[in-house]
């Protein structure tokens, strides 16, 4: 068991699956339970290349979990995050659609439940309140349904198209 | 700068309902009707979501059409007509649990579970007595003013949503014993422990809490019974 000073110091590779490599410190990788779980493995010789990351989407994933490594204190003595971290969160997650999504699929990959929780309360804040229609457009969804389900749908609960 | 077309429709399902989870009500019918992949991703959806501000449930329709049901959403202050399946014109609303309905057949002598939003049906068993039937009146010929040492309405409790495994529905019949069965069960049991005559029947936290008429509390952890 290195202590927490060694844990620090020591640094690991990241490589996206377009080829960029990023050197982050063990703390901020272990965010990532997968990671964290190959680090416990000893399977962090050399690079860990993330197939599924590219390097847009990793650089984004990394500013989350260094800010979220290096908070000292971010639960209140509720076990909530505190204020600090929840506006820093807030102003994280303010992304375009085209990012947010593949923050989500990152974030499912890596296993980073916090970010994970916080992309998908952000798809739920964006849809909250919209009409069908407005979320379709938002985030760029053709209606794929037939005439006929189209018209059922409809018929079910038309106070949804009003 | 644009989304890709139809990326979000390729979201594996675990992230679908996690973000249905976080969705009340209308909300979630809207997600629903964006397209197949989430309106696949809310029929598959095991848990209801829990953030449901609750509507309130009025009645039929204005023009009285005995297959809708009048509501209204507190939350978003607007009335909301929903349609009930075919089958259900002669019955009436016994009760409401879990966001379900607990409707009762007076000619059949049934109760089946109705969810109004999926239209989810699910059938009780059918032994029955006519006093565990809500339109059963026991003090009928009790004239007016005699002593009633009986709680005389008609209740039933689910313990979770019905879809969930071991879903208990308890139900009080107007003589005050109490009965239950599991969701899937075929018979109807009495429950017993000696009381035999309850006023009242709620489910909390999974656990059954039965009143006496004398004011006795009976907590009932199923898993354990």
């Amino acid at each position: 068991m290195m202590s927490l000073a060694a844990q620090k110091e020591k640094k690991i590779v990241l490589r996206s699956s377009d080829g960029e490599e990023f050197e982050v410190e063990v703390a901020t990788a272990r965010q990532s339970k997968m990671i964290s779980n190959m680090i416990n493995d000893g399977c962090v010789e050399g690079s860990i290349p993330l197939f599924n990351v590219d390097a847009r989407t990793l650089a984004k994933v990394i500013e989350y979990c260094r800010r979220h490594a290096g908070a000292t204190r971010i639960l209140d003595e509720y076990d909530n995050p505190n204020e600090e971290i929840k506006s820093w969160d807030a102003t994280y997650i303010d992304v375009h659609q085209t990012i947010l999504y593949d923050i989500l699929q990152a974030a499912d990959y890596l296993e980073i439940k916090d970010l994970l929780d916080l992309a998908c309360e952000q798809v739920a804040n964006i849809i909250r309140g919209k009409h069908v229609e407005e979320i379709r457009n938002t985030f760029n969804i053709k209606n794929d349904f037939t005439v006929e389900e189209e018209k059922e749908i409809r018929k079910q609960h038309p106070w949804l198209f009003e | 700068m644009r989304a890709e077309v139809d990326r979000y429709t390729r979201l594996p399902p675990e992230i679908l309902e996690l973000i249905l989870r976080r969705l009340a009500l209308t909300d979630c019918l809207r997600f629903a009707s964006v397209c197949t992949s989430w309106r696949l991703a809310l029929s598959e959806c095991r848990l209801l979501p829990p953030r449901h501000p609750p509507w309130l449930m009025y009645g039929g329709a204005p023009a009285g059409s005995r297959r809708s049901l009048a509501c209204y959403s507190l939350f978003e202050g607007r009335h909301i007509e929903l349609q009930l399946p075919a089958g259900y014109e002669s019955s009436h609303i016994a009760g409401t649990s879990a966001g379900w309905l607990i409707m009762s057949s007076d000619a059949e002598r049934r109760i089946t579970l109705l969810n109004p939003v999926s239209k989810v049906q699910i059938e009780l068993p059918s032994n029955l007595h006519p006093s565990h039937h809500p339109g059963f009146k026991f003090f009928e010929d009790t004239p007016v003013g005699a002593k009633r040492n009986i709680c005389t309405h008609w209740k039933a409790a689910l313990s979770s949503v019905p879809t969930a495994s071991n879903c208990i529905v308890a139900v009080k019949g107007t003589d005050g014993v109490l009965i239950w069965c599991r969701v899937g069960d075929s018979e109807w049991r009495v429950f017993d422990d000696g009381l035999r005559v309850y006023s009242d029947v709620i489910f909390h936290r999974g656990r059954l809490y039965a009143a006496g008429v004398r004011g006795e509390v009976v907590v009932v952890g199923f898993d354990e019974a």
